[in-house]
Formats: C-alpha cells, structure tokens, sequence
C-alpha cells in the first residue's frame, strides 16, 4: 500500500498503469482531506465553546478548505484521467528524465532561497524583537534537522 | 559528450517530435540532447540507441575531459 501511494511513475509504465496509479494516489488524497475535515468539522463545536469564536472560525474555514480540496482534486482527476490524450501527456511529462532533474534542481534551489529567507528573517528579528527572537531560529532548525535526517535516511534506504 | 541524434534524426526523415512520441520524452528533451545541453541517462541512451538500431558508442560520443591531465 506504501509502495504504491508514494511510487513515482517509471519511464516506460503504460498509460493506463498510470492512469490507476494517480487515481489510487488522488483518491488517497482526496479521503485523507475528507476525514480531517470530517474530524475538524466534530471538533469546531467545542472548540467554539472552550476556545471561543476566532478558533472556531479559524477551524470552521479549515474543513470547508480541506472539503472543498478533497472534492476539486477528485473532480479534477476524473476530468483528466478520462482524456486519453492528457493521461498520456502528463505521463510523458511525469516520466521524462529530463523534466525530472530540472524539478529536483529547482526543489533544490527553492530549499536554499527559503534558508537563506530564514536565515535574513532571524537576523532583522535579532535587532527588534529582544525576547522572543530566539523563536525565528526554529525554521531554520527545522529544515536543517530534516535535511540532514532525510540525507542520512535516504543514504541508508537507497 | 556529444551525440549523433540530431543526424540519425534527419537522415529518417523524422520531427524532434515524432522522434519525442515514439521514445516517450518530451520534445524539449530531444532539443536538449541534440544541442548537448543535457546528457541522457544510459536507460534514455540505450533506448535512443535501440530506436535507430544502433549501438550506444555509435549514438553518443564520450570525450574524455582535456582538462583532466
């Protein structure tokens, strides 16, 4: 089941493994965002009672959001997936070597532009915030630790 | 390392785009190879060597790096 949710489409697949790949993926996405929002939705009443209006609202527009993306993306992927046409564009764009390196060069460099965002931000906040800067730290922390954890994983696994 | 894709192209009469449908790539690939911008991995090398029926030293032709001594 793992396997499948988080497989990447291989060069070669056929349209229609693809076609019942990105349904299974979708389909998972769309139900997780269904269940979240069903739960939220469960959890808006008290959360209004104990927590009052602003964090009810706040969670209020968080299920209708995830509703409202759970029902777009299922709607959008029966849409595609019924153009055999798009099902083998999108394929050949998903599958391309090339297309693939140049999506993980940018994922890349978006990475180093956020660190270094994060990295600017920590340091204008030294000069006005004199308790809580400490706090504008944790960004940059945080995608450290996952970055580093993440190599030494995939090091491990691949 | 150049590539003789652009000529086995032409000598076959074919469009970048045809020869990007029947390898299952995009067209910017084949561009990218024909210009040299973008060496192709060996599963793309072996299958463009297949599609013309050729061996893949014929196709691609390593140079070793000059500034290397």
């Amino acid at each position: 089941m793992f396997k499948k949710l988080f497989a990447t489409p291989q060069h070669g697949m056929s349209d229609e493994d693809y076609s019942h790949l990105t349904k299974y993926q979708i389909d998972f996405v769309s139900i997780l965002f269904i269940i979240l929002a069903i739960f939220l939705f469960a959890l808006s009443l008290p959360i209004y009672y104990f927590y009052g209006h602003k964090l009810g609202s706040f969670a209020s527009g968080l299920y209708s959001g995830l509703f409202a993306g759970a029902i777009s993306i299922k709607l959008w992927s029966v849409i595609y997936l019924s153009n055999p046409h798009e099902v083998h564009r999108r394929k050949i764009k998903d599958t391309d070597e090339r297309v693939q390196q140049v999506r993980q060069r940018a994922d890349a460099l978006t990475l180093k532009i956020l660190l270094v965002i994060a990295y600017l931000t920590f340091i204008l906040g030294l000069s006005y915030f004199t308790e809580y800067y400490w706090y504008l730290a944790t960004p940059i922390v945080l995608i450290l630790i996952l970055q580093y954890s993440l190599r030494w994983l995939f090091t491990k696994l691949l | 390392m150049k590539n003789r894709i652009q000529e086995l192209r032409k000598s076959r009469h074919m469009t970048q785009a045809e020869l990007a449908d029947k390898l299952e790539v995009t067209r910017q690939t084949i561009i990218s190879l024909e210009k040299g911008k973008y060496n192709a991995s060996l599963t793309l090398a072996h299958n463009i060597a297949s599609f013309f029926q050729l061996t893949i030293e014929t196709v691609f032709i390593f140079e070793e790096d000059k500034t290397d001594v």
